[in-house]
């Protein structure tokens, strides 16, 4: 194993490393404003399905509880998302093309799971 | 139920408790969320299973942000594992809107089971003496005593350069031993159907299935334990959210309620890891293997009573 490849995995793995603590402290941060508020304000579930995305982006920017709360809950579900894709396209840089191929199926599957449940 | 303080505060130890479990006993904490939701908080089952799958992201979103970095997590065999747990666990997740309550708590009391037996027989963080190395023979190049005098570069090329590495193989640097690990990565077929299977139950049950995959990963594929729970561990957030996604469009997901969960474990997380220094995990696994068990039984006779949620 060449110490370029070893040098690839390292900065593989940074980039990958930076992009989870995003998401986890952007997520984090939303979750506890909108749990602080709904709290507060003890705004009451609605009932059914949550909100489209236009919806909720709107709830978000009148920083209302429940939106920031499904925003927050949203961007953790993304986070391991955007590390394939992360992935995918280091290895699309290095001409690393099977393992890129494997992380686009992944990223496609978990693509049609998105689209499924939020829209 | 869900926006008032004293319960949301409840809910918040709760997840911190699971935390500080998960980092002690180095499980994803599913196992324990489920039922503490469900038995001792009264959640419905599909809101409990909701809730652990998302927490179960944050967890290996934290914890894989380090193994990935210092190059213990075999990213590309992660990657092409990840095909089987995410189809498993989107199938899963679907499915999980078809089975009754009742149905979900007695497939989660079996699975339970392994889970305890697993944990009192010690399944650990820490590497065996010889690194946990894959119980195949390996090439000369591998698992030599380091020369005196060797320095780390010409140790890193003596183990990683060899015929070991290329393909899905790797090669890590053990601190615990103090020189490079390589392996090579075998019986992919077999390991790709078992983590189809480890994502069905991760997407039906809001579990990590870390108890199916790192004993695949290093049993059957040949990769020494750390890597192998480090691998799991990479794998474990994006096998939760392909079946998270439907869980939130079902609006099983109780925004408040899983909020409390997930911050309960991030904290309880950070505190597990400073506190396993001091704890002996083989103990507390014992004790705790007894709990799953007795909660498992539990389970079991609230879902043929018919008293579920």
């Amino acid at each position: 194993m060449s110490p370029e490849s070893a040098a690839d995995r390292s900065r593989a793995g940074v980039l990958v490393r930076r992009t989870l603590l995003a998401g986890v402290l952007i997520s984090g941060a939303s979750l506890l404003l909108g749990l602080a508020l709904v709290l507060v304000t003890g705004a009451e579930r609605p009932k059914g399905p949550p909100p489209p995305l236009g919806s909720l982006l709107k709830q978000v920017a009148r920083l209302e509880g429940r939106g920031l709360l499904n925003f927050g809950l949203i961007a953790l579900m993304i986070t391991p998302v955007l590390r394939v894709l992360v992935l995918a396209l280091r290895w699309t840089a290095e001409y690393n093309y099977r393992l890129a191929a494997i992380a686009f199926a992944v990223l496609g599957l978990l693509g049609m799971s998105l689209w499924y449940g939020v829209g | 139920m869900y926006t008032n303080p004293f319960n949301i505060g409840f809910i918040f130890l709760a997840g911190a408790a699971t935390g500080v479990l998960g980092a002690v006993l180095g499980t994803g904490g599913g196992v324990f969320l489920v039922p503490g939701l469900v038995l001792g908080l009264g959640v419905p089952m599909h809101y409990a299973i909701a809730t652990s799958i998302v927490s179960v992201i944050a967890t290996s979103s934290a914890v894989a942000s380090f193994n990935v970095e210092n190059g213990t997590a075999n990213m590309p065999l992660g990657m092409t594992l990840e095909v089987a747990t995410t189809t498993g666990a989107i199938v899963g997740g679907a499915a999980a809107g078809w089975f009754s309550a009742r149905a979900l708590q007695i497939v989660f009391a079996l699975v339970m089971v392994p889970t305890a037996l697993s944990m009192w027989h010690g399944r650990t963080q820490k590497p065996a003496p010889d690194g946990g190395g894959p119980p195949r023979d390996q090439d000369q190049n591998q698992n030599q005593n380091q020369d005196q005098g060797e320095n780390p570069a010409q140790d890193q090329d003596r183990a990683c350069g060899g015929p070991s590495a290329g393909g899905l193989g790797a090669c890590y640097f053990d601190e615990a031993l103090g020189r490079h690990v390589a392996y090579r990565v075998e019986r992919l077929w077999e390991g790709l159907g078992i983590s189809l299977i480890a994502g069905g139950l991760s997407g039906l049950l809001g579990i990590g299935g870390g108890v199916f995959k790192v004993p695949a990963l290093h049993l059957i594929c040949g990769v020494p334990i750390k890597a192998a729970a480090a691998t799991s561990n990479f794998m474990i957030g994006v096998t939760a959210a392909a079946s998270a996604f439907l869980y939130y469009g079902r609006g099983e997901l109780r925004e408040a309620l899983t909020a409390a969960v997930v911050l309960g474990v991030l904290l309880g997380g950070l505190v597990g890891a400073r506190l396993n220094r001091y704890i002996q995990g083989r103990v507390v696994g014992k004790l705790f293997a007894v709990l799953l068990l007795g909660a498992a039984a539990q389970m079991v006779w609230r879902a043929c009573a018919g008293g579920t949620s």
